[in-house]
Formats: C-alpha cells, structure tokens, sequence
C-alpha cells in the first residue's frame, strides 16, 4: 500500500511524499469531492427560507408578529444532518443536554462544516495538481504547513466510509483488513473497503513523520 | 500500538488539576471511536492543546482503553471553543458540566 515518505516538491522545499499512480489520485479525489459535497449540503441555503406559499422569502422582507417563534426557541435552529455519516462529522456536543446540543449547532455548525468542506476541496485539488497521466507515477507531495489541514480532511473522508460500511466498533474496523485480504467482493463495498484501509495507511504514516517533527 | 508511556503519572497529574480548578465549570470529553488513528489523536492532543508527548498519549490511551477522557476544562464558551476544535478534526467531543 502507498505511504507517506520525507521527499521535496517540484520546487525543492521539503514535504511529505506519497508515491501514488494518476488512476489512484482521480479516484482518491472523486471520494474526496464527495465528502466535500455532503458537507455543503449541511450549509444553510438562503433559498431555503420560504413562506408559506413556498415562495422563497426576500432577505429583509418583514416577518409578521404571529410568525415569530414562541419565547424560549431559537428563530435560526439548526436541524442535526439526517444522514448518520453527517451526523458523524457534525455531532452533538451534548450526550444529555439537547439544548446545549441545540446552542452549539446554531452557533458552530455552518462554520465547522465550510471549514471541513475547504479542507476537503484544498485535499482533492492537491490530489489533481499537474494534472496526472493515466500509467504513469505522480508523486502526491504535501508541504509541512498543509499537513495537519490534510491529516484532517483524511479523518473526514475516512469517518464517512466507515459510517458506509457500517463500521461502529474497533474490531468492526481491524476485521476490514482480513475482509480486504480475502477479496472477495469487487462490488462497491469491496471497493469502500480498499479506499478505508488505503487511506488509513496513508494518513498512519503521514502522522508517523508528523509526530516526529513535533519532536524536534 | 505505539510503545507505552508511564501513563499514570501524568492521569494522575490530570486529576489533580481538575481536582483543583474550581472555576472550570465545563469539561470537553472525548470518545473513543473506530476510525481515529491513535497517532492522530495523540498528535491533535499535542498540537491543538500545545499538551506534551507523554500527557497526550496518556489521554489517547485514556480514551481508546476507557471509551472516553476529559481533556481541557473551564468556562463554557472556553470548551466550545475546544469541542468545535475538535470536531474540527474529526475527534467525537461532547461538553458537560463538571469535569468527571
């Protein structure tokens, strides 16, 4: 599997490198993007503002009185992502408290999610850089700087293929190798299951070279 | 795994400051998940909370082998900061009141 080694860039300034094939980079930022996407849907849309004829609400328009929420209810509620791998990314901040869940949805979420979905976007356009050729080798280099922002964007991708594959404890995860090792499906979650453990090995040694510089 | 660090000193260094800290009236908790590297929680420990490698290690081991560790505390709006932090890296945080 590919991994992550100390190397430079096409300028000459250190990074970290992983030696990955243009067919791997395309398909790595396609799963990438996707994620991306997902998070954006998690973003308020202003069209989704309507009245009750479903005609989208001018921004400034007035609200009438009787329309306001009742004292107590935030007007700008943020709804938790229905979608359990969303959900994963954008959690409750509270395992008992559903207002202080609530609180902090309508305070952080929009940000966490454009924050994620950058990162995400930044991860997949470094994937397309220099626009690979099919067959042959392209080095996917990673500038110190950019590391921990892509280490991220990796745990991201990662969290919402586990959530697809139904994993949910630590050895639902380490039975994913032996799954892998078997082949035995080359059907879509087959090829879920070798994007997971590709990327896992990718960000375990990215994080390798990552601690040890923290050490110096 | 990574070879292991002396791991109680530093929970019990831990305790002890929040033993201590009475004004820190929320905790931000971290969960144990199937996905996160043990490497990569150790590493946002260190870089986020600027903790050192043996505390930091410490805490990821507390969260892998218990499912769950306290890892910054004080005012609400300080742990929001921190529990946004970390789902800003994937970790699964929750805040509570207290620090147990």
């Amino acid at each position: 599997m590919r991994r992550f080694v100390r190397g430079a860039d096409d300028a000459g300034a250190p990074a970290y490198v992983a030696e990955l094939d243009a067919t791997e980079r395309i398909v790595l930022a396609q799963v990438v993007g996707d994620v991306a996407q997902m998070l954006e849907s998690a973003l308020p849309d202003p069209q989704d503002v309507v009245d009750d004829a479903g005609t989208p609400v001018e921004e400034g328009a007035g609200v009438p009185l009787e329309d306001l929420p009742p004292h107590g209810t935030s007007p700008d509620a943020v709804r938790p992502p229905d979608d359990p791998a969303l959900a994963r990314l954008l959690p409750d901040a509270s395992r008992d408290d559903p207002e202080v869940s609530a609180e902090f949805r309508r305070l952080t979420q929009a940000d966490v999610a454009e924050r994620k979905s950058a990162g995400l976007v930044r991860l997949a356009h470094l994937l397309l850089a220099d626009e690979p050729a099919v067959g042959e080798p392209s080095p996917l280099a990673v500038a110190p700087g950019e590391a921990r922002a892509v280490a991220a964007a990796l745990t991201d991708v990662r969290l919402v293929l586990a959530s697809r594959l139904g994993v949910e404890t630590d050895e639902q995860a380490e039975a994913l190798h032996a799954e892998a090792a078997q082949g035995s499906d080359a059907g879509a979650r087959g090829f879920l299951v070798g994007v997971f453990l590709a990327l896992g090995w990718l960000q375990e040694t990215l994080l390798e070279l990552m601690l040890a510089d923290l050490r110096r | 795994m990574r070879a292991s660090s002396p791991a109680g000193d530093v929970l019990e260094d831990v305790r002890t400051d929040e033993a201590t800290g009475t004004a820190d009236a929320w905790a931000t908790v971290v969960w144990n998940d199937p996905v996160n590297l043990m490497s990569y929680v150790s590493y946002v420990f260190q870089s986020y909370f600027g903790y050192g490698e043996a505390k930091a290690h410490a805490l990821m081991l507390q969260v892998h082998q218990e499912g769950r560790a306290v890892v910054s505390s004080g005012g609400r709006e300080k742990v929001e900061v921190d529990v946004q932090a970390m789902h800003g890296f994937g970790l699964w945080a929750t805040m509570q009141r207290g620090s147990e």
